[in-house]
């Protein structure tokens, strides 16, 4: 299996706090990855460093070979490296539709200048429809893809952020808590919606999450981090009983 | 010519009407689609204006061999005289017309990149108190600096149009009224259209977009640069109106805070209403214009209130009742899909 997301003793720092202290880690192709940890371990923080968003103080991220450390979130995102945020941010004034169409990368329409010649964008525009619709219809979405973002149910924006990660042609996710605050039965369609993008689709997941007990049956591979570092890595059963993530999630 | 008041009134609102239309439409651009206040476009109407008033004269004199005069000092001999030789020269006149606009574009594109440094790195409060200094940067220099604009005098415009005779105040709006309508149906051409959507989505969430790949940035530049670009055109047009660039007569109350309400009155993020907002703000204000001392014996204050009233208690209205305009925001309608 060849690694497609290598991350090599990561350190950012905030100040005086270490938010992560070299943390490194190692993807492969194919997988779904869990991150796990208490608030305040350095998950968001590493998504963050990983998409652009933060720019890491020490340590190097190479995705399929490029090093995109320090690079633009949307240069990364370009490379097929697409990240979902804990709470949810859609275009709020966009309908569900639009904001799937926006993510959409490769329509000449989204230029000033060729904005005018309907020719040059309107095969694309098509295209960019007929990807979103059966998006849409995968994620059970569609009866509502004219209203606006901002009149969807919590749930019902879970999606629709993984629907527009979906739409923008990546190649690995990365959800922040994809299931959060969200009720258990939606919480396992949510995974095993992911599992079946992986196994449809190709793609690579990284997903943080809390949820242990619903994530355990639909990841391959778990990391577990604490305080910045990663504190235990392997097979879900092996982390999930393992005494020091047990301890810190606990406490002490 | 002698002309009925009711007609220099109805022609009085054509012509601001068309003009204030490009403002607003460009201003809607910046703000409404892309969300950046800017609260400073009086420099772009003002920098056409400028453009005008430094480039024409100067150019005609070149062309027509005037010499041994200065433009600014000598500014009425001087016009007269080119005004004199453009009556009978219609070709000349609209080939200097023609490349005058193509400079006012030219201008109007580099203010809106100059702008569009702040919107790139400010936002909300800071970013609307930046962008009213830079234009009244802009107003100052215009004022100091004569050989611009002629400073605080301003100066007199030679008129392409002086060879349309007796026709002249009515040629003028009606090519100024087509010159906007076609800007305006080009501008809706650009708005429906992925670019359009793309405005609204740079808008709502910036972060969001730049992680599905979108470079904000150059998106807030283009926004600029493209509303920056109408209301040049608009101050321009104004000053081949006018035949005379007054660099004091570009202030923030009149280009931007009457502006501003056309496109709030309208509804920020829809052209169709800012084209009506536009149109009921400059009827009235024309009508407060022609008619204020009429009605002075109705009213309990000075009739020269009447307009300064009027844009405040127009603002609070829409403001209570209707914050979104009198049109509201509609999904792009991408041109050459059924939406369904």
């Amino acid at each position: 299996m060849s690694v497609i997301l290598e991350i090599n003793k990561l350190v950012k720092k905030f100040g005086g706090l270490r938010a992560l202290d070299g943390v490194s880690m190692k993807l492969y192709d194919g997988q779904i990855t869990l991150i796990i940890g208490p608030n305040g371990s350095g998950k968001t923080t590493l998504i963050n460093c990983i998409t652009g968003l933060y720019k890491p103080d020490e340590g190097r991220i190479i995705y399929n070979g490029n090093d995109i450390t320090g690079m633009q979130p949307h240069e990364i995102a370009k490379l097929g490296l697409v990240r979902t945020f804990q709470i949810p941010m859609s275009f709020q004034k966009l309908t569900v539709l639009e904001n799937l169409l926006v993510a959409y990368n490769k329509n000449p329409g989204e230029s000033l200048l060729w904005s005018i010649f309907k020719g040059k964008w309107l095969k694309n525009e098509k295209e960019a429809r007929e990807k979103a619709y059966k998006i849409l219809k995968l994620l059970q979405l569609d009866n509502v893809k004219n209203r606006l973002a901002q009149e969807l149910s919590g749930g019902q924006m879970k999606l629709l952020e993984i629907g527009r990660a979906l739409m923008s042609d990546a190649k690995t996710l990365l959800l922040d808590e994809p299931a959060g605050s969200v009720a258990p039965t939606l919480a396992h369609e949510i995974f095993a919606h992911i599992k079946r993008l992986r196994d449809e689709l190709k793609l690579n997941f990284l997903i943080v999450e809390h949820r242990l007990d619903i994530a355990a049956d639909y990841v391959d591979y778990v990391y577990a981090m604490s305080s910045g570092k990663v504190i235990s890595e392997g097979y879900p059963n092996e982390v999930f009983n393992d005494p020091k993530v047990i301890e810190a999630y606990l406490g002490g | 010519m002698e002309l009925e008041l009711l007609t220099l009134f109805v022609m009085d609102t054509i012509v601001f009407f068309a003009i204030y239309l490009l403002v607003s439409v460009g201003l809607n651009i910046q703000m409404g689609y892309t969300g950046l206040p800017n609260f400073g476009i009086v420099a772009s109407v003002a920098g056409g204006a400028y453009t005008v008033g430094w480039f024409v004269g100067r150019f005609a004199m070149m062309i027509y061999g005037i010499e041994g005069m200065d433009f600014i000092n000598n500014n009425a001999y001087v016009v007269t005289q080119i005004n004199a030789k453009l009556a009978n020269d219609h070709l000349t006149a609209i080939m200097i017309f023609l490349l005058t606009m193509g400079l006012v574009i030219i201008v109007g594109m580099a203010l809106g990149f100059i702008t569009a440094y702040p919107a790139i790195r400010l936002s909300g409060d800071y970013l609307a108190m930046t962008l009213i200094a830079m234009a009244e940067a802009v107003r100052v220099i215009g004022i100091g600096f004569s050989p611009i604009a002629g400073g605080t005098l301003g100066v007199q415009v030679p008129d392409p149009f002086a060879w349309m005779g007796k026709m002249r105040y009515f040629g003028v709006i009606i090519l100024i009224l087509t010159i906007s309508i076609i800007t305006f149906l080009m501008v809706q051409l650009i708005i429906n259209s992925p670019f359009g959507r793309l405005l609204r989505a740079v808008r709502d969430n910036e972060v969001t977009a730049e992680s599905i790949g979108k470079n904000v940035v150059n998106v807030k530049i283009k926004a600029m640069i493209l509303g920056s670009i109408l209301a040049s055109i608009a101050g321009a047009l104004y000053s081949f109106y006018a035949s005379a660039t007054i660099p004091a007569a570009f202030t923030r109350y009149d280009w931007t805070f009457w502006a501003w309400l056309m496109m709030m009155v309208g509804g920020t993020g829809n052209n169709i209403g800012v084209l009506i907002g536009t149109l009921l703000v400059v009827l009235m204000r024309r009508l407060i214009a022609f008619y204020k001392f009429s009605l002075a014996a109705f009213l309990p204050f000075e009739p020269l209130w009447l307009e300064l009233i009027g844009l405040g208690l127009v603002l609070i209205l829409i403001m209570i009742f209707k914050p979104q305009g009198l049109l509201a925001e509609k999904p792009t309608r991408v041109r050459g899909v059924k939406s369904d």
